[in-house]
C-alpha cells in the first residue's frame, strides 16, 4: 500500500509540475528549464523556515510560496533582459548553480547532509491524509489550468509562441504575458516541491535537479496540445511506464540509471517525432 | 606573490579545458545554431573508452584508437539525432534532445563502468615546476594543446575560405547550397571534429582528476556560459570569456575573508552570477555588436 501511495503522490506532484511545463514550454514556447530550481527552492525554504528558524509548518509553507514567487520574478526579469538562447542556457545552468549553493552554504542548508526531520502538519500527519490533500490541491490546479487555457489569457499564451508580433500589434504586452507564465509556473513547481518534501520528510542537494527536469520536459512535450486531458495522460505515461522496470530483476544499484535511461529514450523519441510540429498548431480557419 | 601565480596557473589549466569545449560548441553552433549540450557527456564517454583501452592492453596507442573510434561514432550519432531538428529549425528542441542524449550517455556509462571514480593515472600525478609554481603534466599538455587549438581555430574560422563557409552555413544556408556546398557533409565532419575535441578534453580532465560518469556536465555548462558571455558569433569573445569566468571565481574563493568561508564548491554558483550580470548588461555577449531589429 505504501508503494501505491508513493506512486500516487509522485503522480499528483508531477501533474502540478507538468502544468507549469505545459504553460511555459508547450503553450508559450518559453524554455523555462529552471522549474526544478523552483521545486527545490520551495522545499529548502520550507525546510529552513521550519527547522532553522522554528516557524510553524503552515507559516513555513506560506513563506516558501512567497519566496518561490520572488524567485519566479527574478527569472521573469531575466527572460526580458537576455536572448532566448541565453535564457535557456542560464535557466539550465541555474540548476547546477543552485545545487552548488545548497552544497556549500551548509550553515543554512545542511550542506551535503541536507535537512532531516521535517514533520507534517497535524491535519496531514499520515500518508493517506497527505495523498488526499495532494489530490485536492492537484484538482484545484487542474481546474485553474483548464480555466486559463479556455480564457483569453490562454489564447495570449498560445499567441506568444505562434506569433508574438501579432500579439503585440493587438495591444497585448508580451512582457506581461511572459511574466505571468514564468511566475505562475514557478509557483506551481514550488507547490509540487512542498508537497513532495512533506511526503519524504527529508531534504538533500539531490532533491529535484536534472532528473526532475527530464520528467518535466517529457510531460510538457507529450502534452503539446493545450488540453488538460493531455496533461493528465502525459503525466500518467511518464510516471507509470518506468515503474514497469521495477518488476524486472535488475540489481538495485542499476535501477536508478535504468530509469533515467528509459526517460531519456522516451524524450529523444518524442522530440524527434514532434520536430516540425512544435511551433505552429493546425487550427481550422 | 607565489600564491597569486599558482592561482593564475590553476585557472589557466581549467580555463583551457573550458576553452576546448567552448570551441567545440562554437563550431557546432556555427554550422547548425544548435547548443549541443551532449558534448560534455561525449567527452566523458571518450575518456572511458580511453580508460578501457588502457586497461585492456596497457598501451596508449590502443587507448587512443579506441577513444578516436568512440568519438567518431558518438559524433555521427549526434549528427543523425540532431539533423532532423536542424532542418525543421527546432533549435531549442534540439537543445533538449542533446540534453536527453547526454543524460542517457551518462546513465549508460554508469551501468557499464559503474559510478565509482576511476583513475587513468594511478598514484601521484607527475608535476613540473617553474620556480615555485607547479603544473601537473596533464595540465601542461592541456595548455599547450589548448593554445594551439585556439590559435588554429581563430585562423581557420576568420581568415580562411573554409571558415567563411562554416559561418555562412548558419547565416544563409540556402545561398550556400546554391553555391554547390554540401552542407550535410560539412555538418557531419564538424560534429565528428567537435566530438574528438570534446574527447581530448575529457581525457585530459580525467588524467588531472578522477573519471566519473557525470564529469562532463558541469564543464559543458561552464563552456556554454563562456560561449554566451563571450558572444556566440565571435571566437575571440569565447576565448576571453573561457578564462574570465574561471579567473574571477578563483580569486573570489581564494582571496575572500575567512569568515565568508567560500570554498571550491561555490565555483559554479559564482560563475552563474557573473554570467547573469554580464548578460543582463550585454545580452549578446562581451564582443557583441549592437544591432537593430528591422
Amino acid at each position: 500500500m505504501g508503494y501505491l501511495y508513493t506512486i500516487l503522490a509522485r503522480f499528483f506532484a508531477s501533474i502540478m509540475q507538468g502544468a507549469a511545463g505545459q504553460l511555459s514550454l508547450s503553450m508559450a514556447g518559453i524554455f523555462l528549464l529552471s522549474l526544478p530550481v523552483c521545486y527545490s527552492f520551495a522545499a529548502y525554504s520550507l525546510g529552513i523556515s521550519y527547522k532553522k528558524f522554528g516557524l510553524s509548518m503552515p507559516n513555513a509553507m506560506l513563506i516558501a510560496i512567497v519566496l518561490t514567487t520572488l524567485l519566479g520574478c527574478v527569472f521573469s526579469y531575466l527572460y526580458t533582459k537576455v536572448s532566448k538562447d541565453s535564457f535557456t542556457i542560464l535557466s539550465l545552468g541555474s540548476i547546477l548553480a543552485f545545487e552548488a549553493f545548497v552544497k556549500s552554504f551548509d550553515e543554512l542548508t545542511g550542506g551535503v547532509l541536507g535537512i532531516s526531520g521535517i514533520i507534517r502538519p497535524s491535519f496531514i500527519k499520515t500518508l493517506p491524509k497527505l495523498i488526499i490533500f495532494s489530490l485536492v490541491i492537484m484538482l484545484i490546479i487542474v481546474l485553474v489550468q483548464y480555466l486559463i487555457i479556455q480564457s483569453p489569457m490562454g489564447r495570449k499564451i498560445r499567441a506568444l509562441k505562434e506569433h508574438p508580433v501579432a500579439l503585440e500589434s493587438l495591444g497585448v504586452s508580451t512582457k506581461s504575458t511572459a511574466y505571468f507564465i514564468i511566475i505562475s509556473g514557478s509557483i506551481l513547481s514550488g507547490i509540487a516541491g512542498i508537497l513532495e518534501i512533506l511526503r519524504i520528510q527529508f531534504l538533500d542537494p539531490s532533491f529535484g535537479g536534472i532528473p526532475n527536469l527530464i520528467i518535466l520536459v517529457s510531460i510538457a512535450i507529450l502534452c503539446v496540445k493545450a488540453q488538460v486531458r493531455n496533461l493528465i495522460l502525459a503525466t500518467a505515461f511518464v510516471i507509470f511506464l518506468p515503474e514497469l522496470i521495477s518488476f524486472l530483476k535488475f540489481p538495485s544499484a542499476l535501477l536508478g540509471h535504468m530509469r533515467v535511461l528509459m526517460y531519456t529514450a522516451i524524450l529523444i523519441i518524442l522530440l524527434r517525432n514532434i520536430s516540425g510540429k512544435f511551433n505552429v498548431q493546425n487550427r481550422e480557419a | 606573490m607565489d600564491f597569486f601565480l599558482q592561482i593564475l596557473a590553476n585557472s589557466l589549466v581549467l580555463g583551457t579545458q573550458i576553452l576546448f569545449l567552448a570551441i567545440s560548441l562554437y563550431l557546432i553552433k556555427a554550422v547548425s545554431k544548435i547548443e549541443h549540450v551532449a558534448l560534455g557527456a561525449i567527452g566523458t564517454t571518450v575518456a572511458y573508452g580511453f580508460y578501457y583501452g588502457l586497461n585492456l592492453n596497457q598501451s596508449y596507442t590502443i587507448a587512443v584508437i579506441i577513444a578516436l573510434i568512440t568519438a567518431t561514432i558518438l559524433g555521427l550519432i549526434s549528427f543523425h539525432l540532431l539533423e532532423k531538428l536542424y532542418k525543421n529549425k527546432d533549435i531549442l528542441l534540439a537543445l533538449l534532445l542533446s540534453l536527453a542524449f547526454a543524460l542517457g550517455l551518462e546513465s549508460l556509462v554508469a551501468i557499464v563502468f559503474s559510478s565509482q571514480a576511476k583513475n587513468i593515472i594511478e598514484g601521484v600525478l607527475p608535476t613540473i615546476s617553474f620556480g615555485n609554481i607547479q603544473f601537473t603534466l596533464p595540465g601542461i599538455y592541456t595548455i599547450l594543446i589548448g593554445v594551439v587549438l585556439a590559435f588554429f581555430t581563430y585562423i581557420i574560422v576568420n581568415k580562411t575560405p573554409y571558415g567563411r563557409v562554416l559561418r555562412s552555413i548558419s547565416e544563409n544556408s540556402s545561398l550556400v547550397a546554391s553555391l554547390g556546398v554540401n552542407q550535410v557533409k560539412i555538418r557531419k565532419y564538424v560534429y565528428i571534429g567537435a566530438s574528438i575535441i570534446a574527447g581530448i578534453v575529457g581525457i585530459l580532465v580525467a588524467m588531472n582528476a578522477s573519471l566519473t560518469p557525470t564529469l562532463g556536465f558541469n564543464y559543458i555548462m561552464i563552456a556554454f556560459i563562456a560561449l554566451f558571455v563571450g558572444g556566440a558569433k565571435d571566437i575571440r569573445g569565447t576565448i576571453l570569456a573561457s578564462y574570465l569566468i574561471i579567473l574571477i571565481p578563483e580569486f573570489l574563493i581564494n582571496y575572500s575573508p575567512a569568515s565568508l568561508n567560500f570554498t571550491n564548491s561555490y565555483r559554479m554558483f559564482f560563475i552563474f552570477i557573473i554570467a547573469l550580470l554580464i548578460l543582463s548588461y550585454k545580452p549578446n555577449g562581451i564582443f557583441s555588436k549592437y544591432t537593430r531589429n528591422t
